[in-house]
């Protein structure tokens, strides 16, 4: 009988909360541009928003997890640019993908301990020190490029197809990806204590302290994390660019951050999920994949974004004030 | 005081910040000049004040915006608007005056939504403002997506950004009016002392019965025109508007006003700091180019620097808060 | 019944200084296993201190820690933790965000076998513990959204989850209903029970006397004494905390008036108030006092202007005060001196004269421009009159003493003529001296015809400066009580009055 209760009331907390109500703003943009556009409503169109979503998915998800500590990182786009360089390079070299992966995924994840660094050991605040990182990193891949994109000439097919193909078809290898990383973190958040360490140093952190949870060790791995997802993102977009870009990823960091808020995760910290977070950047997908289809000029996607990110802040601090 | 017998030499240093700077700024001069010689021409010189007036301008409300506890990422992409706008504006009614005012009341447009965002719907500054500079850098390529070149050929519009006033630069005699203005306004007037207090502890400022959304509205719209200004010199020295201008100058901006010893905290900062923190950026950047480096190290350079001074502010505090006894 | 009288922890010549505070001096403290033991003192006495060196949240400077037989020593807080020794402090320390369950278990949950977390293990057991604390909620939901005693008694839950010893309650039942404290004092006799020692910390000597075996006394970071509470009574106790009889006489010298100044109709808001009433003499000093929770706080802010109200209207000589803007307070000839001097009150950087003016700054322009001379001349002249203890006008007012900050901020609104003052306890953490030089300036300002509201949960402040007392519980008023006829029972008893029931503030 007990739990019984306890599933109707389970029940009853997941239609009142917030990734319900996201979910019906995700169905009724797509219901929209499905009377209004003639391609958005087909296989392909959607298998295609799918792959050019997962970048973003997978970078939210770091995102998510320095964001539940209440810090955040917005060094993660000129990373794109500046992590290619060396997968492209150890590609060219080794003409093995999986080798050019781990280079890559490592280098984020030193980029990411010096960030952590910053913000742990310096006590600097985030959003400056990660400013400060986007700013060396995109300086150092105009230093080092002399502004020209690096080209891929491994002739891996392999490397193509990471960004481009899709299984069966219909599944971008890169949704598969997508699909692994917010279901490991996801379980990760919810299931582990390490996950729920995250929620209670963004909740707050003196008592986090107090039951002997070290923030600062936290917060660090977060950073950490978030690097090492976004250089995985990296991985793609080359893939799809098929080079190093020397452009790549600008803005990218604040799209990332603009569907993380939008999903519900407060940048107070504490508060949030990675269902939230994606559905959040599902909203944009479809948004930019839309508009475009709607013949806007492609900068509205940026205004948009600015848009959305104050709303989703604004309303944030509304529901916390109450 | 005997508990500054506590503070070990660096912490002592970074208690008189100003003569710190000033050192820094005379050190760093002296070893370009051995690099390459012609940094102390006039010419050089010239140059380099003329750009950092430009840039002082804006920073003279960045500063005002960080004492009262605020940020503002927006200014540029406000000053690619401004350009664009500005020549624009020229072009269509062949009369200079039209085209800066068009500007200033663009930049009291924007700040005023700045401020409302920040201190109305309580959106964190920097990302309300990193938000405004998405919305305006998309909104200015919309406007115009190539560059507006000079079709009015006013010679007061030259004038403005690359003239001289006697033996002055137009841009450094507007940059020591403006300065010496605020510097009244911040240090001598009831505002000034509400604008230290509300950034100090908004809480408290709140309680002595000051307005401190208003006047964290107000202090928005005065920085956003001060950079829009800065913008209207840059469109006339660049002698067209250019929608992709301004890139990162909001970080050369805040980067030489952290310098200068303003805090992010809010409620401490002083414009004299702000003149020389921009003063060490500028000479930094012209360093660069006479020793002919690779220029985008400017960029590499400033986001360091952004971060050395942030550490710096809070060794600072952390230096302060040991000398207090209770 | 484990009762024997083996020494569980014993607390050795322990000392810890703060720059300029010696916050506790070679004090000693012995608990016995299964013992309920009462640590009493007055502000400042140096109980929080030691809470917070057994915690491991501060570090001792000397003296030797024994419990259960080793001597120990506790540098961090996940040592104090798995000693078994638990703190349920008197601020929450809880997540609102997270369940109520997993607040329980915060410092170990559940795992299975894999390491995922049990989250069926982790709700049945929490079930079961809360209702041992008298609590039947579903431990599923944010924690945020229960009532504030809700949460103390999930606090203490937590305390009772993990394999304790000592449990330490740092003034527990301030914030709960009669009810709740009943409960919690059925899970202390349990606990003695089964041979876990208590620590209760408490003001209230009542519940001291009623629930412990003994108690020691603080007074001024030293020790002063151990008694068996059958052996004593409440008044020596008191003669212990304080060192002497209690003589201390409040000025009082006024005679309040029968005009009225302020009228505050149908206060509510959001979070707390609930449709209060009440008018505010010249020259009257009117006392409010309620339990932690009660809404004192939020009845000083809202009132000022500093926090919205939902509904109610605020007038000063009939002129309204708008809810949310506190200059339109400040021009109808309010002041408030908030509780939290150092979030609320004083600006660290500015001078003590910079402080002194901040309110009435534009009376000081000449021009556009601060005439700095008169400034001084001003802030001098009330420097002199409260004898504010500082080097200079110009000196920064972080370096001076509490009760000196504490003096800066009454100054600020003695700037010019007030009509209303409210102060929210004005003489919390500050020493015995500032205080009664407060309690005077309290009697001085409505000799001068201000009419004073004070926010005070000390019983004796209460009675001493008060013309009426106005007694709050839960956001409402229960009664108003005239000096004349207010007894300490009086008033502690319309304290815990359900307002729901019978409700001045309704009429």
């Amino acid at each position: 009988m007990k739990n019984n209760n306890t599933f109707s009331m389970n029940l009853k907390k997941i239609t009142s909360v917030n990734e319900f109500a996201l979910f019906a703003i995700l169905a009724g943009i797509m219901v929209f541009l499905s009377f209004t556009t003639e391609y958005f409503l087909t296989v392909r169109n959607l298998s295609n928003i799918l792959g050019q979503v997962s970048m973003a998915a997978i970078a939210s998800t770091g995102m998510v997890l320095v964001v539940l500590t209440g810090e955040v990182d917005v060094s993660i786009g000129s990373l794109q640019a500046f992590i290619a360089l060396p997968f492209i390079w150890t590609l060219n070299l080794t003409t093995s993908l999986p080798i050019a992966m781990l280079v890559t995924l490592i280098l984020g994840g030193v980029i990411g301990c010096v960030n952590g660094f910053l913000v742990t050991k310096l006590k600097i605040n985030s959003l400056i020190a990660t400013l400060g990182m986007y700013y060396i990193l995109r300086g150092l891949v105009y230093v080092i490029t002399g502004n020209t994109a690096i080209n891929e000439t491994s002739g891996k097919e392999a490397f193509f197809l990471l960004g481009n193909a899709k299984l069966f078809r219909i599944i971008p290898y890169s949704a598969i990806i997508m699909a692994a990383v917010l279901l490991f973190f996801g379980y990760l958040l919810k299931n582990t204590r390490h996950g729920r360490n995250i929620y209670a140093v963004g909740g707050n952190s003196e008592v986090a302290e107090y039951i002997g949870i070290n923030p600062a060790r936290i917060k660090f791995l977060s950073f950490v994390l978030s690097s090492i997802l976004s250089a995985l993102a990296a991985t793609i977009l080359a893939s799809r660019l098929g080079s190093a870009n020397h452009l790549a990823g600008i803005g990218f960091e604040f799209k990332v951050v603009a569907a993380t808020v939008l999903g519900g995760v407060s940048l107070a910290g504490g508060r949030g999920s990675l269902l939230g977070a994606f559905i959040g950047v599902l909203i944009l997908g479809v948004l930019q994949n839309g508009m475009g289809m709607l013949g806007f000029n492609i900068m509205w996607e940026q205004i948009t974004t600015g848009i959305i990110i104050i709303i989703s802040v604004a309303l944030d601090e509304y529901k916390r004030s109450r | 005081m005997e508990n500054e017998k506590k503070l070990n030499l660096g912490e002592r240093l970074l208690m008189f910040n100003e003569l710190l700077l000033l050192g820094v700024l005379i050190v760093i001069a002296l070893l370009i000049t051995i690099g390459e010689p012609k940094f102390i021409s006039i010419l050089n010189l010239k140059n380099i004040i003329r750009d950092s007036s430009q840039i002082l301008i804006a920073g003279i409300g960045m500063t005002m915006l960080l004492i009262a506890g605020d940020v503002d990422l927006s200014i540029g992409s406000l000053i690619a608007f401004s350009t664009v706008v500005f020549m624009d504006v020229v072009n269509k009614t062949n009369n200079f005056w039209f085209g800066l005012l068009a500007v200033l009341a663009l930049g009291a447009f924007v700040g005023l939504i700045n401020g409302i965002v920040v201190s109305k719907f309580k959106v964190n500054a920097l990302i309300g403002t990193i938000a405004m500079m998405m919305i305006l850098r998309g909104s200015v390529y919309l406007y115009s997506m190539a560059s507006i070149q000079n079709f009015h050929h006013l010679d007061i519009f030259t004038a403005f950004g690359n003239g001289y006033f006697g033996p002055f630069p137009v841009p450094v005699v507007l940059m020591v009016v403006l300065f010496a203005g605020f510097y009244i306004v911040i240090n001598k007037t009831v505002f000034g002392r509400r604008l230290y207090a509300t950034g100090g502890n908004m809480k408290a400022a709140r309680i002595s019965g000051i307005r401190t959304s208003k006047l964290r509205i107000q202090t928005f719209v005065m920085s956003s025109t001060l950079a829009a200004l800065s913008g209207a010199i840059l469109c006339s020295r660049m002698n067209s508007g250019q929608p992709n201008s301004g890139n990162g100058y909001e970080l050369t901006v805040i980067a030489g006003v952290i310098l200068g010893g303003t805090s992010l905290e809010g409620g401490k900062g002083t414009l004299i700091g702000t003149l020389l923190g921009v003063l060490i950026m500028r000479v930094i950047n012209n360093g660069i180019i006479l020793l002919q480096w690779n220029q985008d190290l400017q960029i590499v350079f400033s986001g360091f620097v952004i971060i050395l001074a942030v550490f710096l502010d809070n060794k600072r505090q952390a230096a302060k808060a040991k000398i207090i006894t209770t | 019944m484990v009762k024997t009288d083996e020494m569980l922890f014993e607390v050795k010549n322990l000392s810890k200084e703060f720059p300029g505070v010696k916050a506790l001096d070679d004090v000693r403290l012995e608990i016995k296993r299964g013992e309920v033991h009462a640590l009493c003192g007055e502000n400042g006495a140096g109980k929080s201190t030691l809470i917070k060196i057994l915690a491991g949240i501060y570090n001792k400077d000397a003296g030797t820690l024994r419990f259960d037989g080793h001597e120990i020593d506790i540098t961090t807080a996940r040592q104090s933790l798995d000693l078994g020794i638990k703190v349920v402090f008197q601020e929450l320390a809880l997540l609102p965000e997270m369940s109520v369950a997993e607040n329980v278990f915060l410092e170990s949950f559940p795992q299975k076998k894999s390491g995922a977390i049990d989250w069926k293990k982790m709700n049945k057991d929490a079930e079961n513990l809360l209702e041992r604390v008298g609590l039947t909620i579903n431990p599923t939901v944010k924690l945020g959204s229960l009532t504030v005693s809700q949460q103390q008694m999930v606090e203490i839950a937590r305390a009772i989850s993990h394999q304790s010893k000592l449990i330490i309650m740092d003034e527990p039942t301030s914030a709960l209903t009669p009810n709740e404290i009943a409960f919690l004092f059925k899970v202390i006799k349990s606990l003695k029970v089964e041979g876990v020692s208590v620590l209760y910390v408490s003001h209230k000597l009542e519940e001291v006397m009623e629930i412990c075996d003994r108690v020691t006394t603080y007074r001024d970071g030293k020790y002063v004494v151990t008694r068996n509470v059958t052996e004593t009574s409440m008044d020596e106790i008191v003669k212990d905390m304080v060192g002497r009889e209690i003589d201390h006489l409040f000025p009082y010298t006024h005679t309040p008036t029968d005009k009225t100044v302020m009228k505050v109709e149908n206060l509510s808001t959001q979070d707390k108030l609930k449709k209060v009433s009440f008018e505010l003499r010249k020259g009257e000093v009117l006392g409010v006092f309620g339990l932690l929770g009660a809404g004192r706080t939020e009845l000083a802010k809202a009132v000022f202007g500093y926090d919205k109200v939902i509904s109610g209207e605020v007038f000063v000589n009939g002129k309204r005060v708008r809810s949310g803007d506190t200059s339109s307070a400040v021009r109808a000839g309010m002041g408030l001196v908030t509780e939290d001097r150092k979030e609320e009150g004083i600006l660290h950087e500015m001078s003590v004269a910079e402080n002194m003016t901040l309110p009435t700054i534009s009376d000081y322009q000449k021009g556009f421009i601060i005439d700095t001379a008169k400034e001084r001349v001003e802030s001098k002249k009330l420097v002199d009159r409260f004898s504010v203890k500082t080097p200079s006008l110009g000196h920064k007012v972080m370096f001076l003493s509490g009760g000196n900050q504490q003096k800066v901020l009454l100054a600020r609104w003695m700037m010019k003529n007030i009509e209303v003052m409210i102060l929210d306890e004005p003489t919390r953490g500050i020493d015995v001296g500032a205080k009664s030089e407060i309690h005077g300036l309290i009697d001085e300002l409505a000799s001068e015809g201000v009419a004073v509201l004070v926010m005070t949960s000390e019983m004796p402040e209460i009675l001493g400066v008060s013309d009426r007392i106005m007694v709050m519980n839960n956001g409402m008023i229960t009664e108003i009580i005239d000096r004349k006829d207010a007894t300490p029972e009086k008033v502690l008893t319309a304290a815990i009055k359900d307002p729901a029931k019978e409700s001045l503030s309704e009429k």
